[in-house]
């Protein structure tokens, strides 16, 4: 057995055993009980040996319906926003940037908060959402091979300046909206919350963030080489452009999937992958997986506090921050961060 | 294996850095490439590494043009051994070697255990078995030039191209690291380093090639072609060579500026 696979499985085994484990307790916690042993039957014994006829029961009406969508939802979200936000820290060679350094959250932002303006509905949101996202992440790429030379600082000045555009755009949007219904409707939007997910928004960005994850997983050795530098990764043998295109693409796919149907979840891209390096190191062969399962397990955690801390849901976006920013306050203090 | 660079000429816009650059390395040699700054040395490496392709004339390795051959294909032959640097990220010592296979396997594919097995035979054989699990970002300058030689002998190249590896490293180091690049040229590698010291050419290289104005201006045994008179030309500064006979070859040369303002209290 090679020293990484030895690694790999003493690193990953444990997270994501703990992930499962807290995924069950996560389904199991709520204002209708459900045991966790009732959990496990429901999602893993129950679907494969279904008994013609037989009533469903109420827990598995909430489970299924209305827990399940929101947790997966979570885990999903935290593990693309996590992995995405390691990746571009690779890319770009700073271990301070975050997925929204494209300008793809503040393009999902305003989007949804075109589609909240004009009623559009859910799935309008969420499609709006996703497409500006994306179409943001495109501009901005083009926007930089005009710029300069420099592609990475090319990159992220065209990502700030568009970025910056947007919520301007988006500010003006938050003035000429309804303030008795739309403009709490955006607000709350921006703030980042799971508690409005839908078993369909789960489903829609569910093969996304997952594809997305895969390309991750899959290009993680690639992202190491990458960070020496663009010349010294092609006279070591990696075709640059190719992996480059397919980070940016996975990365940005996966982030403007997540905020299309949560909202602004800040923080999470940015100190989960810190917390991923003190536990495995800088290598992105441990990295990539280790910030996917610490980041859904992550989500899922606030996202239960967002849930059963008060009887008024706390969006989530707040809770993130409250948690991350002292978190990566004290990783500064110690000198953790390079 | 043989590398031949034919009549290479360079333009960054419409300044000509290279003008018509030809020499030719084989393996077992050790040409070191003298220069004054911004004489075209760094380009030149970018042509041979096809990191600049649109450069007129030919660089041909064992009969096959370079320009024809994919990133991993000539890193396969060619490896690239940049000045010690700081990556950003923290890298075990045994991470960065691994690097070198980035080119041998498919685009998604992890190195494997035999990667592993050959990247710490590597590091073995340059005296640093025991450092595979060290932070290379902690390392001193020349552990870390003697890491980057392992991952480019992980590459398992047999060209070995070298930006400046003695720069920024104390005495000791440079004649450590010059050391192990003599041993390798040795096993059979063709190494082409540039280096502004001429007492390394004296002492390591088996050829010497002069880069003035973008051109080859003279290519040979150092002996013959470091004279006090090109050295001048290439530098500004007059020096004075003291062959060393008696000191293991009568072809090693000590080299002194002439001229210089010794402080009193020294006299």
């Amino acid at each position: 057995m090679s020293i990484y696979t030895k690694r790999f499985i003493s690193l990953l085994v444990p997270l994501t055993a703990f992930f499962v484990v807290l995924f069950i307790v996560s389904c199991a916690l709520g204002r209708y009980p459900i045991s966790p042993l009732e959990v496990a039957r429901l999602l893993f014994i129950a679907p494969f040996t279904p008994v013609a006829g037989a009533p469903v029961s109420q827990g598995a009406i909430v489970l299924l319906q209305v827990r399940l969508p929101r947790i997966a939802a979570a885990a999903l979200i935290g593990a693309g926003l996590s992995a995405s936000g390691a990746a571009y820290q690779g890319l770009f060679r700073n271990p301070l940037v975050s997925p929204d350094v494209l300008g793809v959250s503040a393009g999902a932002g305003f989007g949804a908060a075109l589609g909240i303006f004009f009623s559009l509905g859910a799935l309008g949101i969420t499609l709006l959402s996703f497409g500006l996202g994306l179409v943001t992440a495109l501009a901005v790429g083009l926007l930089a091979r005009r710029v300069g030379n420099d592609s990475t600082l090319a990159l992220v000045l065209s990502g700030i300046m568009v970025g910056s555009l947007l919520s301007s755009a988006l500010s003006f949007l938050k003035l000429v909206a309804d303030p008795s219904n739309v403009l709490p409707a955006i607000t709350y939007w921006l703030m980042g919350s799971l508690s409005s997910i839908k078993q369909g928004d789960t489903l829609f960005v569910l093969p996304l963030i997952v594809g997305a994850l895969v390309l991750l997983y899959l290009l993680r050795w690639r992202i190491n080489v990458l960070t020496l530098g663009d010349e010294e990764a092609r006279s070591l043998g990696t075709a640059v452009g190719l992996s480059r295109v397919l980070v940016i693409v996975a990365a940005t796919l996966a982030t403007a999937a997540s905020v299309s149907v949560s909202g602004m979840i800040g923080w999470v891209g940015l100190v989960i992958p810190h917390f991923a390096r003190m536990v495995g190191g800088s290598d992105y062969r441990y990295l990539i997986p280790l910030s996917m399962v610490m980041g859904a397990s992550y989500l899922l955690l606030v996202d239960d506090l967002a849930r059963l801390l008060t009887t008024a849901e706390i969006p989530i976006g707040i809770l993130t921050s409250f948690v991350g920013v002292p978190f990566f306050l004290y990783l500064i203090r110690r000198g953790r961060i390079a | 294996m043989k590398l031949d660079i034919q009549n290479l000429s360079f333009s960054y816009k419409s300044t000509e850095v290279l003008r018509s650059v030809s020499f030719s390395l084989v393996g077992g040699e050790l040409v070191c490439l003298l220069g004054p700054n911004g004489v075209g040395k760094s380009t030149l490496f970018k042509c041979i590494l096809s990191l600049l392709r649109s450069y007129s004339g030919d660089i041909v390795l064992d009969g096959v043009s370079t320009r024809s051959l994919t990133e991993r294909e000539l890193a396969r032959s060619i490896a690239y051994i940049p000045q010690a640097h700081g990556p950003v990220f923290h890298y075990s010592v045994l991470d960065v070697v691994l690097m070198g296979a980035a080119g041998n396997h498919g685009f998604f594919a992890l190195p494997r255990a035999e990667d592993e097995q050959y990247a710490l035979a590597q590091l073995e054989a340059l005296g640093m078995a025991d450092m595979a699990d060290r932070d290379y970002s902690l390392l001193s300058g020349g552990e870390r030039q003697l890491v980057l030689i392992a991952r480019a002998l992980a590459q398992r190249a047999q060209i070995l191209v070298m930006d400046e590896p003695t720069a920024n490293l104390d005495y000791g180091n440079q004649v450590r690291v010059m050391e192990h690049i003599t041993g390798l040229s040795r096993r059979g590698y063709g190494v082409l380093l540039s280096t502004h010291n001429p007492e390394h050419a004296f002492f390591w290289s088996s050829r010497t090639v002069v880069l003035l104005d973008g051109r080859v201006e003279a290519d040979g045994k150092s002996q013959d072609v470091l004279t006090e008179g090109t050295l001048e030309k290439l530098y500004g500064v007059r020096v004075k060579l003291f062959p060393l006979g008696g000191y293991a070859d009568t072809a090693y040369r000590a080299c002194v500026p002439l001229g210089i303002s010794v402080p009193e209290v020294a006299r």
